[in-house]
């Protein structure tokens, strides 16, 4: 047998070094084509920019909020499915274990959540700086990211967006691991325990609270919060994927 | 067997949902540095097999031990094996060009100029997508990868699907050129035996899960003959020897004997008016398949 000749340190050193190198391995991997990551969500964001402009500039108005920024986060949410469930099979294939795809994957979601948050925030500072595109439209800004200093703000977009990806991972995680039984199981469990909350919130009166709660929050306090959603979306992916069959 | 072995397997078993079982007691060796043709019907249990090497899978019996170690999630192990499904998927959008983009980012040893030679041998369309390529196509692309990986272990998923007669013998010249060039461990999943039984130094023949044949493939093909000739003669012949396979037509009988062929064979076999005759590598597959099921019915 050719085992491999090391002792336990130096195997425990190597094998973080090879992690790492795998995991490096898949983010290449996933901006291979950069047409799905970054040409795409552009295009996207560009042109529902461009026609919220062209209808406020017919049709003058005063405000509105971010919206069009949304569009951002559903497309992130949906092209982190497809790095699932069509990159992690060719991953394995590739000699990649599941950790380094899970860890190569979240390098992926970050670099794309520092690189969109940073250009919705410039965005940002442009449309306030010239008073909503000279037309008073309000793209990218919410009246509520005024409670928090523009760090905070640009800290919010960069975990949202994180997070925003995570979801798509998750939800994609769970369809490779379990398929139909995914959406059978888990679609009218959802819908359970989703409608046991909103029975229990409605029957002790709680929902003033909450939407008190959640209206009072600062900019920092929801990074705060999408940060650690980030987190538990993270350790449920690992839990999901770890098992799942190549 | 004298060479190391890169992946030992014992008592490996995968049963799915329902009591399907892919794969039952499953042992063997995988030498380093051979050729070894994972050899059976479709449905045998070769793509599982694979599977459960290289960690995509996981067993639900028995240990599987791949540089001495167990493959699962284990990076130095995953590592140093590459294995395209014959139905693979590749990530969204990506063309040819991506594939071999990617390809050094994954494995240190990536070889470009396999990979370019690949490109124009099989005349590849760099900037077609790989998922909607022909079934030939996509078998090509899963070659290219096997082959530039320079992967310590590769594994070939019945390779050749929709390749025509010259693409495949393409195909074989550079596994062997390339082979030839940087030995390594090398394992071929194919029905199509006869094509292949020169490249071959070991088989594993698998059918409905279970190993039926394993060893050298020459002393396999060897090690046998057929005799064909009058029922009675045959049976006389046959007497006290081992017979892997009967086949009956009229009031002739062929029998395939656990017996090398050579010269003082045939000529015995000519005493009794029977025809003696080497077997093919595939005939004995076929027949060590079918005499396993005929085993297996028997004990049931």
């Amino acid at each position: 047998m050719t085992a491999l000749p090391m002792s336990a340190p130096v195997r425990s050193v190597l094998a973080r070094q090879l992690l790492w190198r795998k995991s490096v391995a898949v983010l290449r991997m996933h901006f291979t084509d950069p047409t799905t990551m970054v040409v795409f969500p552009a295009a996207l964001l560009g042109s529902i920019f461009a026609i919220t402009l062209i209808v406020w500039t017919l049709i003058p108005g005063d405000g509105g909020q971010g919206w069009g920024e949304m569009s951002i986060y559903c497309f992130l949410a949906g092209i982190s499915a497809l790095a699932v469930t069509r990159s992690l099979p060719f991953s394995l294939g590739m000699g990649s274990s599941r950790r380094a795809f899970v860890l190569g994957t979240l390098l992926t979601n970050l670099v794309l959540a520092v690189g969109w948050g940073v250009v919705l925030f410039v965005m940002l500072r442009i449309e306030k700086a010239s008073g909503g595109w000279g037309q008073h439209v309000h793209f990218f800004w919410w009246d509520w990211y005024a409670r928090s200093a523009w760090p905070a703000v640009l800290l919010l977009q960069i975990t949202s967006l994180a997070a925003a990806f995570a979801l798509g991972v998750l939800l994609a995680a769970l369809w490779v691991r379990w398929n139909r039984l995914a959406l059978v199981v888990g679609g009218p469990a959802a819908v359970v325990v989703l409608g046991g909350v909103a029975i229990l919130l409605t029957s002790r009166h709680w929902w003033g609270g909450i939407t008190g709660w959640l209206g009072g929050l600062t900019p920092l306090a929801a990074a705060g919060l999408c940060a650690a959603l980030l987190v538990v979306l993270l350790a449920c992916q690992y839990a999901v994927l770890r098992r799942v069959r190549g | 067997m004298s060479t190391p072995t890169s992946i030992a397997v014992r008592g490996l078993g995968r049963t799915y949902a329902g009591g399907v079982h892919a794969l039952a007691d499953v042992s063997l060796d995988v030498r380093d540095g051979v050729i070894t043709g994972l050899l059976g019907r479709n449905g045998a249990g070769k793509t599982t097999l694979m599977s459960v090497l290289t960690g995509q899978e996981f067993p639900t019996a028995g240990t599987v031990r791949v540089f001495g170690e167990d493959p699962l999630e284990n990076e130095a192990v995953l590592g140093r094996m590459c294995f395209i499904r014959e139905n693979q998927v590749y990530p969204n959008n990506f063309r040819l060009s991506h594939v071999i983009a990617t390809g050094p980012a994954f494995y240190p040893n990536w070889s470009s100029e396999v990979a370019d030679a690949l490109v124009e041998r099989f005349e590849l369309p760099l900037k077609r997508e790989v998922n909607k390529m022909s079934r030939g196509m996509r078998s090509s692309v899963g070659i290219l990868i096997g082959l530039a990986s320079q992967a310590p272990i590769t594994f070939f998923d019945e390779p050749y699907l929709g390749l025509d007669a010259t693409a495949r013998q393409q195909f074989y010249d550079m596994l062997l050129a390339d082979y030839a060039e940087n030995p390594r461990t090398i394992v071929l999943s194919t029905h199509l035996i006869d094509e292949v039984a020169g490249l071959l130094e070991d088989v594993v023949v698998l059918d409905r899960g279970r190993v039926v044949l394993t060893g050298s493939a020459e002393r396999i093909a060897r090690g046998s003959c057929t005799v064909t000739g009058p029922a009675a003669a045959a049976e006389a012949f046959a007497e006290g020897r081992h017979v892997l396979h009967r086949e009956g037509l009229g009031s002739y009988l062929t029998l395939t004997l656990d017996l090398p062929f050579d010269p003082a064979v045939q000529r015995l076999a000519e005493t009794h008016g029977l025809e003696a005759a080497p077997v093919s590598l595939q005939s004995l597959v076929v027949r060590a398949g079918a005499l396993d099921r005929t085993a297996q019915e028997a004990t049931r």
